[in-house]
């Protein structure tokens, strides 16, 4: 009993952090259509550096999440400009330019920091306890965020003014920039949430496990597979992808141990997509 | 006339010069001569990217340190020839495919005949281009999987503590920090060795009556997230948790998961690091009763040459720094074997080393042995300490006599 309480908790805190990484690359791919692989290596990098203005320069931790957001955010609208626009439409070139940034983070952070063990501390200490059931604050804080800007994104998708210039644009760049709507604006905009959410992302999980310049990989994959399953073009999608994702990674290795686990895991996703390659709320090609 | 005068004087002053010049040339200068300082080249597999770095980035930093100081004290004199040591690294990227095309850089391309490294079940991946090649290799872990260490690897030595003599040492210091635990939980990376760690851990444990329960919880190498195996190792019954072979991150997150589940269960993490990196992952709440297996700075029977690495790995880095000296133990070792042999020779310095019965490490006298745990006296094992991390502070433990049968 008190296994399955753990886990069911487990399952939440685990899905809701997928669908936090995973939101602002669902952002640009889903509704902009840019494959966007440097997505861990920017979430590495913003977990980086919350920790030089938390812990080295000793600056309040949620000032420095939020700065490390407006930097990153910065950082996407200088992506959007100089290295994805000058390739849109053609992603062989975008793959290539993507696998660059990752290599110039990851090795740049791994030549000026080095991969000595660091952790930022707990956004928020301490630990909560309800019954048979105990979870750290800082995870549940991480919950609530993550379900949080899930929400405030498909509102702000579906209700604002830019949200629907972002779909224009996603939908036809021409016909949008008939009606007035500056598609490279928008794009830049666009980009900059991306990146500003794989911030909160970062440092927030930076906080949970450890940081490390190669911890964007395995992020990236999970984003990844959350947006495929949870359809392109459905921000919404990823919420239900995120849940089954969490679920086979919080489940799983209770049974099977070892690298078992993840490539059931992974087959289990293959075999959904045989049977819905549009994913859960994907358009159908064609 | 004169002008043939004039060349005949030219050119016996100049032999008058010459013959007058040469006996205060330098190269002239016997002694000099066979002191001149040749290069002793060594391979270094290590792990720079990938995984795996955020271990072997130090082992490499420690890896130029051993040269440095092994040239400072003169390098090697084989047959009065003086040798420098020069270490050529190639990066493993953390992939077994990685270790090969390291291995087959430094063999066919650089040509050199020792090397050191790599760590772990990565050194299997590297005997299919060495050992033909008769490379000597003095490899810096072993993980029990087949083609690491063994008959079938005639040139490859073990020059650290690993997966069998860290477990004594694990074990030994549970007994002591924890003496009433009987039952424990066994978690190892399935990194492909836990088929072959297994019943040894079992039987290292039980001979000091301490039972294991259960399968071994395996995890992934990559994993991130460690809550479903604290959620496993919270719920069992078991005394104590037991960690074997992973990094220090894997037992962090682990404690970090089954403290926050409101186990209070000590967790024994047997491969070496830092408790104060343990401290930085789990948090200072969650840091308690934990054993990690390692030197510390400043501690109570330190060598006087661990002493030394310690202080100018400080002054280097500026920042305390686990350490590990796997790759380190491995090139002072393989040194010391071929000054021993008095050989460049890979056939000739194997069988000098075979012979050896104790080599001088970093962490005191290091004994040959390994005839029964690998089926070749080929490992040298060593002294070493552990560390304790305990109410959110760490200290240090005691220093463990290790023989490896």
């Amino acid at each position: 009993m008190q296994l399955t309480l753990i886990t069911v908790v487990n399952v939440l805190i685990l899905s809701s952090m997928y669908i936090l990484v995973a939101l602002g690359f669902a952002l640009l791919f889903s509704i902009m259509g840019i494959l966007n692989f440097a997505h861990g290596a920017i979430y590495m990098v913003s977990g980086y550096i919350c920790y030089q203005l938390a812990v080295e320069w000793g600056l309040n931790q949620w000032v420095s999440l939020l700065l490390s957001v407006i930097i990153i955010g910065a950082f996407g609208v200088f992506l959007e400009k100089y290295c994805f626009r000058p390739f849109f439409g053609n992603l062989k070139r975008t793959i290539i330019v993507c696998i660059a940034i990752i290599i110039i983070l990851e090795t740049t952070v791994n030549v000026t920091v080095g991969t000595l063990v660091r952790s930022l501390p707990a956004f928020v200490p301490g630990i909560l306890m309800a019954g048979m059931i105990s979870v750290s604050a800082e995870k549940l804080v991480t919950f609530i965020i993550g379900g949080s800007l899930l929400a405030t994104m498909i509102w702000f998708i579906k209700n604002t003014k830019i949200g629907q210039q972002i779909q224009a644009v996603s939908q036809n760049m021409e016909g949008a920039a008939l009606q007035g709507i500056s598609a490279h604006r928008i794009s830049a905009l666009a980009c900059a949430l991306a990146c500003g959410l794989a911030a909160v992302a970062g440092c927030l999980m930076g906080a949970i496990f450890n940081l490390s310049p190669f911890m964007g990989g395995h992020m990236l994959l999970k984003a990844l597979e959350l947006v495929i399953l949870g359809g392109i073009g459905s921000i919404g999608g990823i919420f239900f992808a995120g849940v089954l994702i969490g679920t086979l990674d919080a489940t799983l290795p209770l049974f099977i141990g070892g690298a078992a686990s993840e490539a059931i895991g992974l087959g289990v996703i293959i075999i959904f997509l045989l049977f819905r390659p549009q994913g859960f709320f994907g358009r159908e090609a064609g | 006339m004169e002008k043939g005068r004039k060349i005949f004087l030219l050119i016996v002053v100049t032999l008058v010069t010459v013959l007058v010049a040469l006996p205060l040339m330098p190269f002239s200068d016997s002694k000099i001569m066979a002191a001149e300082t040749k290069t002793l080249r060594i391979g270094v597999l290590v792990c720079l990217t990938g995984w795996f770095s955020t271990f072997d980035t130090l082992e490499w930093e420690e890896a130029q340190l051993a040269r440095d100081m092994l040239n400072e004290r003169g390098g090697i004199t084989i047959k009065g020839e003086k040798y420098q040591i020069e270490l050529l690294a190639e990066d493993c990227k953390s992939t077994a495919d990685g270790v090969v095309a390291g291995a087959n850089k430094l063999v066919y391309d650089r040509k050199v005949k020792f090397i050191a490294g790599p760590a772990a079940f990565f050194s299997a991946a590297a005997k299919e281009v060495c050992e033909p090649e008769k490379i000597l290799r003095a490899i810096s872990f072993a993980t029990n999987t087949p083609g690491e260490l063994g008959g079938d690897t005639p040139y490859t030595f073990l020059c650290h503590n690993a997966s069998v003599e860290h477990c004594i040492v694990g074990v030994t210091a549970m007994k002591q920090v924890f003496p009433k635990v009987k039952t424990v939980d066994l978690v190892n990376a399935d990194d492909g060795a836990i088929p072959y760690l297994d019943p040894i851990f079992r039987k290292i444990l039980q001979e000091q009556g301490v039972t294991v329960v259960g399968k071994i919880i395996g995890y992934p190498n990559e994993m991130v997230d460690f809550s479903p195996v604290a959620a496993k190792l919270s719920v069992s019954k078991t005394d104590a948790v037991f960690f074997g072979n992973g990094l220090p991150e894997h037992a962090a997150k682990t404690l970090k998961g089954i403290r926050e589940l409101g186990s209070p269960k000590p967790v024994i993490f047997m491969s070496s690091g830092l408790a104060e990196d343990v401290k930085r992952i789990a948090g200072k709440e969650a840091s308690s009763k934990f054993i990690i297996v390692g030197p510390m700075l400043g501690a109570t029977g330190t060598p006087p040459l661990m002493a030394e690495i310690q202080k100018r790995l400080l002054a280097t880095y500026g920042k305390e720094r686990s350490i590990h000296l796997q790759i380190f133990n491995s090139i002072w070792a393989l040194v010391k074997a071929v000054e021993a042999a008095q050989s460049l020779d890979t056939t000739v310095v194997r069988d000098k080393w075979e012979k050896l019965n104790t080599i001088e490490t970093p962490y005191g006298t290091g004994h040959m042995g390994g005839q029964k745990t690998y089926g070749i006296r080929h490992a040298l094992s060593h002294p070493e300490p552990y560390q304790i991390l305990d109410n959110g502070e760490a200290r240090f433990g005691k220093w463990v006599e290790v023989r490896v049968p």
